[in-house]
């Protein structure tokens, strides 16, 4: 079903929102407006730069499922090829500019790009037609940017799309200080660098000749560098880069190390820097459009990595372990590109040397090559699948270590409360523990289109079919207690469905070859007016909750459809998705939105209704809203969310691929 | 102040001021906006009451709206019973078209309180509410002898337990006490015999059903009168009773007029001879009600405290706006007016009991984040101020005091409220103006 994700998970880079852009540009006033000017300034020298384009044209080719070698060599060519004499900025030179209180740094590469790109799909048509963008048009906020923008294109005499293209299609720098401060660092063609100071020079003095107030902008100069000040920003022309400053101490710090003859203490020297520097390269990181790394260490020491642990159980489960990399690794890498309808972004950290033992009921134990831990199982591809969600995690050593996760009263006694509750329903047999122990810690949540059979009832809310698949280690010991926990569990929700208008359920339990079905259906009461009306909505037909066991095989489905289907799947059927990172694939979670804007279709009328109750509005402006990001959702192809962990990294990748055909052009729909 | 018996006479022919519009939509209906005074000032007061009472239901925008409400209701009844129902509701109290029988509505939800925490089944509350807003104007007698056999009633007054040889008197005491007669216009003794004529009374699936095997056929005495077998005659009974429809009289009176008791027997008796002369029918005593002296009088005027719904929906109608309808439940709750979860069989008690430090506060800060909720959420260049035609503070605070407000303030205090508003920039004055407002005692009052 699902194409493999590394095939999926080009170079990406986090797309800037064009409404916040607009809305940053002209809200921010005269302050923002030099900012574009720096933008532009610093992209023309770049546009025309060859060995640029050529290394984007062979990132744009390349992926991240590329080993590592593949990788390295792409690195080596970068390193090869990259200019020198100052084109492009370099990394450790823009960092010895940076003083050591930088706790994040991003380089960028060809943002202008990135926009070009993304007007080109199709998601970005179908909301540049939606009528909520006309709304948008008649803001206040919209026309005030309208305004800034005529101004600015005809400062320069040229249209600020291309301004935009070309400012932004350099190499540049930002980083973030421990204080809050912003500094940003380009280096732009010589001719665009006069011209962009001889801009602001003409600014300041138009804005010296203003009776209201100070001046917006102003001529400054430190130690002989040009520079200008608007409010608390700062602007410095210095070796043919301009630097921008979010305050003038981090400004002047910046230049002071610009300027010093002898190297002053600054980024570049930082350890944790250097270590991170060569964690990108080695990942391919740094060959993405934008890439950068932080210091957790700092944040952690500045109180600002204050996670709150022991109180929750599902989320010590689900997160535990990514929790237990950021309070002890040292620093973090990212990065991320978007290209070919494609946008991928990656987080890595280090993983801690000192391995916690605990951690295996999360990451799993390491694998006998020491290359991996736990991972996922292999997926199932239906055709009307929506949702995958696979996970490696130990329930069973979960469970016995909760006591040492878990330190808060209230969670502690919810813990004992739902031991002895499972308890009582599986009627004193076994424990929690051990039923969890029963389980291999592979799982696999598999989410489909609900049955022909309820796309065409009246059902009010149409339920997609949804099975957890799990795997048993001794079949002999667990089927018992887990068919026992089945009927306690239908038996429950019988004693809830009379008050509830509900009809009972019943049990039924057959062996068909070896395998073991457990079926729960409603009992059809032909004599009961609401039994009647459960029927005409499609209840019957949407929900029959089955419990089934197939050799070492096990499968919880909400109906038996779906449950006979997984377990009849081929082996063949059961690709490994994610290829070159099995093994290292921890936890995953795979959507087709075309699948789930179907679902949504089928639903359309429940979801109007609910964010009617949600923003208090009337139906049809909900209704365009909702259709509006159904047909949005029909124009992405695939996304997928993925946790991985190898011998030495921790990594998150999202990647959302966008649809290439029209709806209408394509014959599977 | 009228002379006590001049205050039952009719002011039906006289025009209405704006003053009296507002007050008279604001305590029949759910609050007014600009268009609704318009076409209310100057007309009689009976034409008004009238169509509140009788709005055209053939209108296009009624239709639909009620369409609207219809699917929404079936949503409601399937999520989460805590948010669902009370934000349906609310939605509903939002965009009505006919908004003075959604207020009798929420007045008969408090008169037959029922909690969906106890019942457990959204599709049995919306049920019960469906009945209530369907027999709201008609007789109290009607009333009365559904809402005996409605599922949610049913479950939440254990009337499914009322069984011929274990009666479950937990009914029979409610119906007596707190829905017809009051205390001490009952005995014990019929209590027992009232709890004996509903044996039977039970539930299948969610439909009431006559069980005639647990059902007790004997004859019963009430109020010292037999003659009685089925719990039909048994309501027929209670109800005529004298003190019922002074019972029914006097909660109408602290609902629509003032809260607390009136304080002399006979300024209440007008309206129960009313509801007697007219089989006890809703309309016809707030007829009389609201085109009485007594309800545009000082005695009636600012002599209640809004309830949180009334308070919060009456901004949002006063301003022809709206809000989350879920944001708004959970505000309603933290205010103590969680709709469809009323705090016991007594239902609210209302008046003073809707304040207390906590809540004051919680007014207001309500108050502040509808308004700016509201005012974020209009489109395009749309602000409150341009849309209400304000052009300064002083216009801001009048439009406040006069749309918002049940009695007048001090010139001085105008003057306070004014400087607060004019901090405001251009654009936020009707925000500044009603977020000042709300934090006055005054703006409690309705």
């Amino acid at each position: 079903m699902f194409r493999p994700l590394v095939d999926s998970l080009l170079r990406i880079a986090p797309v800037r929102s064009p409404s916040n852009w607009r809305t940053r540009i002209c809200s921010a006033g005269n302050s923002c407006l030099l900012f574009c000017l720096m933008l532009w300034s610093a992209g023309v020298t770049a546009v025309g730069n060859a060995q640029a384009q050529q290394s984007t044209t062979t990132r744009q080719s390349a992926t991240i499922q590329q080993s590592a070698t593949t990788r390295q060599s792409t690195t080596a060519q970068r390193t090869a090829t990259k200019p020198s004499g100052g084109a492009v900025v370099d990394s450790l030179e823009a960092a010895s500019w940076l003083p050591d209180s930088v706790v994040a740094v991003v380089r960028f590469e060809k943002l202008g790009e990135l926009w070009t790109s993304l007007e080109q799909t199709g998601a970005w048509q179908t909301v540049a037609s939606a009528p909520q963008l006309a709304q948008l048009q008649a803001t206040p906020q919209y026309r005030q940017w309208t305004t800034g923008r005529l101004f600015i294109e005809g400062l320069f005499e040229q249209d600020l799309p291309s301004l935009v293209q070309e400012a932004t299609a350099g190499p540049g720098i930002a980083a973030l200080d421990r204080d809050g401060g912003l500094a940003v660092i380009f280096h732009p063609a010589e001719d665009t660098f006069q011209r962009t100071q001889k801009v602001l020079s003409e600014f300041a003095t138009l804005a010296g000749l203003s009776r209201e107030g100070p001046p917006g902008l102003r001529a400054v100069a430190y130690q002989g560098v040009p520079a200008f000040a608007a409010d608390e920003l700062r602007i410095a022309f210095h070796q043919g880069r301009v630097v921008l400053a979010s305050s003038s101490a981090l400004g002047k710090a910046i230049l002071d190390r610009a300027l010093a003859a002898q190297p002053q203490q600054n980024l570049a020297q930082q350890a944790w820097y250097r270590a991170a520097e060569s964690a990108l390269a080695a990942a391919g990181l740094s060959d993405l459009r934008v890439h950068g790394a932080i210091d957790l260490e700092a944040l952690r020491q500045a109180g600002k990595l204050q996670m709150e642990r022991g109180k929750d159980l599902g989320q010590e489960l689900i997160l535990g372990g990514v929790f237990e990399v950021i309070s002890q690794s040292p620093w973090a890498t990212f990065g991320g590109d978007f290209a070919g309808g494609q946008l991928a972004v990656r987080f890595a950290a280090p993983l801690p040397q000192s391995l916690d033992p605990r951690w295996d009921y999360f990451f799993g134990s390491a694998d006998a090559d020491g290359k991996g831990r736990g991972s996922v199982p292999a997926s199932f591809e239906f055709a009307e699948q929506i949702l995958s969600v696979r996970w490696h995690r130990d329930l069973g050593a979960f469970w016995n270590m909760a006591p040492q996760l878990i330190s808060d009263e209230n969670a502690q006694a919810g813990m004992a409360k739902a031991e002895s509750d499972i308890a009582t329903l599986l009627g004193g047999v076994t424990t929690v523990g051990e039923v969890f122990g029963f389980l291999d810690p592979q799982f696999d949540l598999v989410v489909c289109q609900p049955r022909e059979s309820i796309r065409a009832a009246q059902a009010e809310i149409k339920i997609p079919t949804f099975a957890l698949v799990g795997k048993m280690r001794d079949r002999a010991k667990g089927e018992r207690v887990l068919r026992l926990a089945f009927q306690q569990l239908i038996s429950f929700a019988n004693l809830n469905a009379g008050p509830g208008g509900y009809p009972p359920m019943e049990v039924l339990t057959e062996r068909v070859d070896g395998d073991t079905f457990c079926v729960a259906e409603y009992m059809q009461l032909s004599d009961r007016q609401d039994s009647r009306d459960y029927m005409a909505a499609g209840l019957y037909r949407n929900f029959s909750p089955t419990l089934a066991i197939s050799d070492e095989r096990l499968v919880i489905a909400s109906d038996r459809g779906l449950a006979e289907q997984i377990l009849a799947a081929p082996p063949s059927t059961r690709s490994t998705s994610d290829g070159a990172l099995a093994g290292g694939t921890n936890s995953i979670i795979e959507i087709r939105p075309p699948q789930a804007a179907a679902l949504g279709q089928m639903n359309r009328d429940a979801l109007i209704a609910q964010r009617m109750l949600q923003t208090g509005r009337e139906r049809t402006e909900v209704a365009a809203e909702i259709d509006l990001f159904l047909a949005i959702a029909d124009r992405i192809d695939y996304a997928a969310l993925r946790l991985g962990v190898d011998a030495t990294y921790v990594t998150l990748d999202g990647v959302l691929r966008l649809a290439t055909k029209s709806p209408t052009a394509d014959p599977a729909k | 102040m009228y002379p006590r018996d001049s205050m039952w006479d009719s002011v039906a022919d006289v025009p209405l001021d704006a003053h009296q519009a507002t007050h008279l939509f604001r305590r029949l209906g759910l609050g007014a906006n600009a268009s609704d005074l318009q076409s209310a000032v100057g007309q009689t007061c009976g034409e008004v009451v009238e169509r509140l009472l009788a709005p055209s239901t053939t209108d296009a925008d009624f239709v639909r709206t009620e369409s609207e409400f219809d699917q929404l209701r079936r949503i409601a009844a399937s999520g989460n019973p805590a948010v669902q129902l009370p934000a349906w509701w609310l939605f509903r109290l939002i965009h009505t078209r006919n908004p003075a029988l959604e207020r009798l509505t929420i007045f008969w939800h408090g008169h037959f309180a029922t909690s969906a925490q106890k019942v457990q089944s959204p599709r049995l509350m919306l049920q019960q509410n469906d009945l209530l807003r369907r027999n709201a104007l008609g007789p109290f007698s009607q009333l009365v002898l559904e809402i005996s056999r409605d599922p949610a009633m049913l479950i939440y007054l254990d009337s499914v337990s009322n069984k011929r040889n274990r009666p479950n008197e937990n009914y029979a005491r409610e119906l007596l006490e707190l829905f017809c007669l009051g205390l001490g216009n009952y005995t014990e003794h019929d209590i027992r015999e009232l709890a004996r004529a509903f044996t039977g009374w039970e539930l299948r699936g969610d439909r009431f059903e006559f069980n005639r095997f647990q059902h007790d056929p004997g004859e019963k005495v009430l109020f010292g009168e037999g003659g009685v077998e089925s719990g039909e005659e048994a309501i027929a009974r209670v109800l005529s009773q004298p003190a019922a429809a002074r019972f029914i009289a006097i909660k109408l009176y602290r609902y629509y007029v003032a809260d607390g008791n009136p304080t002399q027997g006979e300024t209440i008796e007008p309206l129960a001879q009313c509801l007697r002369d007219n089989d006890f029918e809703t309309r016809a005593a707030m007829r009389k009600l609201c085109t009485s002296r007594l309800f545009y009088s000082r005695q009636a005027l600012g002599q209640k405290i809004r309830s949180p719904v009334d308070m919060a929906v009456g901004l949002l109608r006063a301003l022809g706006a709206t809000a989350s309808a879920t944001v708004l439940a959970g505000q309603m709750r933290e205010l103590g007016m969680a709709l469809f979860f009323p705090p016991n069989v007594k239902g609210w008690d209302g008046g003073e009991q809707w304040i207390n430090s906590a809540t004051w506060m919680g007014r207001v800060n309500a108050v502040a984040r509808l308004t700016d909720e509201l005012s974020q959420a209009l489109p395009g260049s749309e602000n409150l101020d341009r849309r209400e035609g304000i052009q300064s503070a002083e216009n801001a605070v009048a439009w406040g005091c006069e749309r918002l407000l049940a009695v007048p303030l001090s010139d001085r205090r105008k003057a306070s409220l004014v400087a607060i508003v004019e901090q405001a920039s251009v654009g936020q004055r009707l925000v500044a103006a009603i977020k000042a407002l709300s934090t006055l005692p005054e703006f409690q009052l309705g």
